[in-house]
């Protein structure tokens, strides 16, 4: 028998297998952006930790809050939150603070750094349009801000379930479940579409970070103090953020929020200015998809 | 065949970028030099080829059409770009990986084949760093990498030296010329440094005010000549040209060399009349006009 | 005529070494100035044109030290690489601007920004705004500003880059006229083949000194670790190679379908032996060419790992 020898070529071999249907590409962005985002540092770790704090406290203070004590001071009149009430309140003061600052980080960023980077010509020289571009980045970046906004209430609303007293408590409870989803959905878009859509249209990252905070922090305000002092309620609306916690009093029963001006317009206003930051989205993102590649 | 053009045109409003352009392209090679003044139509052409942009005419990339298999051609081709082009945050193994996953090959194939690329490209120990914090060298052969790592059958390569010192603009010129024999790739290279394009491409085309002026191999562009002869000297160019008129050669003095016509090409009356003036011939070689005298003349005609 | 004249320069930014133990002097004409990426091209033009302070030793135009003084500063025109161009201003603006930083009257300095501009083809742009130039025409609108208060000294730091070959070819004329006219112009340039169209006369910075200066072919024989390699393309390469090798110069021969490749430590020799062995053995000489003597391989030998 011959004595067996081979070399074996270690240079770069022609792939051979399958590839995976174009349209099921804008997947792999979205991942793309979740894995980004979930490798930076404090941007993450920050609202992690807010989140995780959120949910815990909540749960303790919704265990607590089931106490037959509280019924009956809350049926004197005492402004005591019911249990599942409390969903709503971790969703305003915690998760959404989370949402928050993740927008700033990731939404911000993630059209923008692409287009001050070049990262267009990369993209749209692959096989991949600019839906599918825009639908991964989008659904990426919900996935990311929905870990706290759309995960957070829901858990705690099965949580809330499952604190019930008995079998028919918890079947009275379970429309809790989709309500908190229901919230959950509204806030993951209100904190998605804007900033990306302000990265879109600024091209840098930092611009589009200093104008969202500048919105959140001092715009929204104002709108809410002019509201109060014109006694114009609907200036409010111009909140995206207060327009989340309207829509979500009414789906938890919790009074206040003074400006209210009912969940309907709220929810109206919330649509128009998330579509008209896909709709800048969009403008922005086809027109890179002509434009970018090969240079001007 | 890489290329097939029949009365390509494309018009953007009243502007014209590209007029009937026709042609069979990657016939003599697999290295093809894509010429062009900046507005000659180089990137209207590309976005075309890619499907980015409608058009008038017929076009195929790899035989296949694209008005209807823009995707196809996409995943056969690799793109490298002129300008800077990376994502933020990622490393260049992750940013290779995730061009192969856009490029259609599953997760863990475009993993290996990321270091592959990045292997063929000279990049293998600085893979695990972040692409922003690249050297414009570094930077340039990320670009390389993840333009081959979903193993194309096509490369579009626009200016890839541009920012390279010498040494830089030597590997990537090495690494672009060894492209097609180990991976059987056709190359398309887009520059304006036309001594990049000698060194490296078969066939040319030159493309001016939305024309296709040439296509054909580099010799052919260059009309090199077996009886026109360039002659350089160590000291005393004057006193050759005069031993060579006493010859009966007539040569015209061009800066540092002298360029003259040997019918038949023989050279011995050259090095007769050398010895005879007590000149050193340092050169003696058929004129090779550059690639750039060429070029300048089909473009400005 | 006015030369540049460095001695002993050196230049650290903190702990960085820009440059080091620089002694230089380039005269009238134009000089190549080479080195790889980080040699100290840059830091050393700086310094030329006074923007920056050397350390130590002493940088001079002429005779007065172009950091401590204007006048010495409005002789020279500096080109830099990088733009920091104002894209709300147009080229005409921009020119004229500088041109009356550098000590000419309004009046005359649009004369002359106009007159530069319109000698580097940009007449029709030059009312039009930078933002709009392509990567050509700016680097003719910087060349313009280093040009337009006719300067004695020129520094252009990589002038050439991103233009096309039509652009190219048209500042590479500009800037020979330049030379002509007895300008002292020093060039950078990463592309030899530019540089070789230029001139033949370089610096070579490496590692943030000079490794070399003079003419490029003279440099080439000074390497003389590196054989130089001749090739021969005739009808009997071996018979012509038989006759050679025995010529203690000669290192090696390779050979090749219809040519030899001839090795040797004293080419002046070998250049003698070929023509006398091809005539004495009968052999038909095509072409007598030399891989070694150009730009690039000189480049090569001179910055190689040492």
């Amino acid at each position: 028998m011959t004595p067996r020898a081979e070399i074996h070529d270690l240079g770069y071999e022609p792939y051979r297998g399958a590839r995976t249907p174009p349209a099921r590409r804008f997947l792999t962005v979205a991942r793309n952006v979740f894995a980004v985002a979930w490798g930076s540092r404090w941007g993450v770790k920050l609202p992690f930790i807010i989140s995780v704090s959120t949910f815990v406290g909540a749960s303790v203070v919704m265990y607590v809050a089931r106490n037959r004590l509280f019924d009956m001071v809350r049926e004197r009149g005492a402004p005591i939150p019911r249990a599942e009430q409390i969903i709503f309140f971790a969703f305003t003061y915690g998760f959404e603070l989370a949402a928050y600052v993740l927008a700033a980080v990731v939404a911000c960023a993630a059209v923008a750094n692409d287009l001050r980077l070049g990262a267009f010509q990369f993209y749209f020289s692959r096989p991949l349009r600019a839906r599918d571009y825009l639908a991964g980045k989008l659904l990426g970046l919900a996935l990311v801000i929905g870990v706290p906004l759309f995960t957070g209430p829901v858990l705690l609303a099965v949580v809330r379930v499952c604190f019930a007293e008995d079998a028919a408590q918890a079947v009275s409870l379970l429309p809790v479940i989709p309500r908190a989803a229901l919230l959950g959905l509204l806030g993951t878009a209100a904190f998605v579409l804007p900033p990306a859509a302000l990265g879109a249209l600024l091209g840098r990252r930092q611009p589009a970070q200093a104008l969202f905070v500048v919105y959140f922090v001092v715009l929204t305000n104002a709108a809410l103090a002019m509201a109060a002092v014109l006694k114009v309620p609907e200036l409010s609306l111009l909140d995206v953020g207060h327009d989340v916690q309207v829509v979500g009093r009414a789906l938890f029963g919790v009074g206040g929020g003074w400006p209210n001006v009912g969940p309907w317009p709220a929810a109206a206003a919330l649509a128009v200015v998330c579509a008209l930051s896909l709709a800048a989205l969009w403008w922005r993102v086809a027109k890179a998809e002509t434009s970018e590649l090969g240079g001007s | 065949m890489l290329l097939e053009l029949t009365d390509v045109a494309k018009r953007y409003g009243q502007v014209t970028a590209l007029r009937g352009l026709s042609g069979q392209i990657g016939v003599a090679g697999r290295r093809i030099g894509l010429l062009g003044p900046n507005g000659a139509g180089k990137s209207t052409l590309l976005k075309l080829l890619l499907g980015l942009t409608p058009f008038e005419g017929e076009a195929r990339v790899l035989g296949l059409d694209p008005r209807r298999d823009a995707l196809a051609i996409r995943d056969r081709v690799g793109y490298m770009p002129e300008m800077e082009s990376y994502l933020a945050g990622m490393t260049a193994v992750q940013l290779c990986a995730y061009a192969g996953e856009l490029s259609g090959l599953p997760r863990a194939a475009a993993m290996e084949r990321a270091h592959a690329a990045l292997y063929l490209c000279g990049l293998e120990d600085k893979r695990y760093l972040k692409v922003e914090t690249y050297s414009t060298g570094m930077k340039q052969r990320v670009k390389l990498a993840q333009a081959v790592v979903h193993d194309p059958e096509l490369l579009f390569l626009d200016e890839p030296t541009n920012g390279l010192d010498p040494a830089g603009r030597e590997e990537m010129l090495a690494l672009i010329a060894d492209l097609p024999a180990r991976r059987g790739v056709g190359v398309i290279l887009s520059s304006h440094l036309l001594p990049d394009v000698e060194r490296v491409c078969d066939e040319v085309m030159v493309l001016a005010a939305g024309r296709l002026e040439f296509t054909g191999t580099i010799g052919a562009l260059r009309g090199d000549s077996e009886e026109r002869f360039a002659v350089r000297v160590k000291d005393g160019l004057d006193k050759l040209a005069g031993a060579l008129a006493a010859a009966g050669l007539d040569a015209r003095r061009d800066g540092e060399e002298l360029s003259l016509l040997l019918p038949g090409g023989d050279t011995d009356a050259v090095f007769a009349a050398a010895r005879a003036a007590g000149v050193q011939i340092r050169h003696l070689a058929p004129l090779k006009r550059s690639l750039e005298a060429a070029f300048l003349e089909k473009v400005k005609a | 005529m006015t030369a540049v004249v460095l001695e002993d320069v050196s230049k650290w930014y903190g702990q960085v070494l820009g440059v080091a133990n620089v002694s230089l002097t380039v005269g009238p004409g134009i000089t190549g100035l080479l080195g790889p990426n980080g040699a100290g091209k840059t830091t050393l033009m700086k310094l030329i044109a006074g923007l920056l302070r050397p350390s130590r030793g002493r940088a001079a135009i002429g005779d007065a030290a172009p950091w401590s003084d204007l006048a010495a500063r409005r002789r020279l025109g500096y080109c830099p690489e990088h733009e920091g161009i104002y894209e709300e201003l147009t080229g005409l603006e921009l020119v004229t601007a500088m041109a009356e930083l550098s000590g000419m009257s309004r009046r005359r300095a649009r004369e002359r920004a106009e007159a530069a501009l319109v000698d580097l083809g940009l007449a029709d742009a030059m009312n039009r705004r930078l933002g709009g130039y392509s990567k050509g025409m700016r680097q003719r609108a910087k060349l313009a500003q280093a040009l337009a208060h006719e300067p004695e000294v020129l520094l252009l730091d990589e002038p050439l880059t991103g233009c096309d070959p039509i652009a190219r070819e048209s500042l590479v004329a500009r800037i020979r006229d330049l030379g002509a006219a007895g300008k002292t112009v020093l060039v950078s340039s990463h592309v030899l083949h530019e540089v070789e169209a230029l001139t033949h006369d370089i610096v070579v910075m490496f590692r943030g000194r000079v490794l070399a200066e003079g003419d490029v072919y003279r440099l080439r024989e000074l390497i003389d670790e590196h054989p130089h390699r001749v090739r021969v393309e005739c009808d009997r390469p071996r018979a012509l190679a038989e006759a050679l090798i025995g010529e203690d110069h000669v290192t090696r021969a390779a050979f090749e379908d219809g040519a030899v490749e001839l090795m040797t430590r004293v080419p002046d020799k070998l250049y003698d032996a070929i023509p006398a062995a091809a005539a004495a053995r009968g052999v038909k000489i095509r072409a007598l060419t030399s891989p070694d003597n150009n730009l690039q391989a000189v480049f090569e030998y001179l910055t190689e790992k040492k």
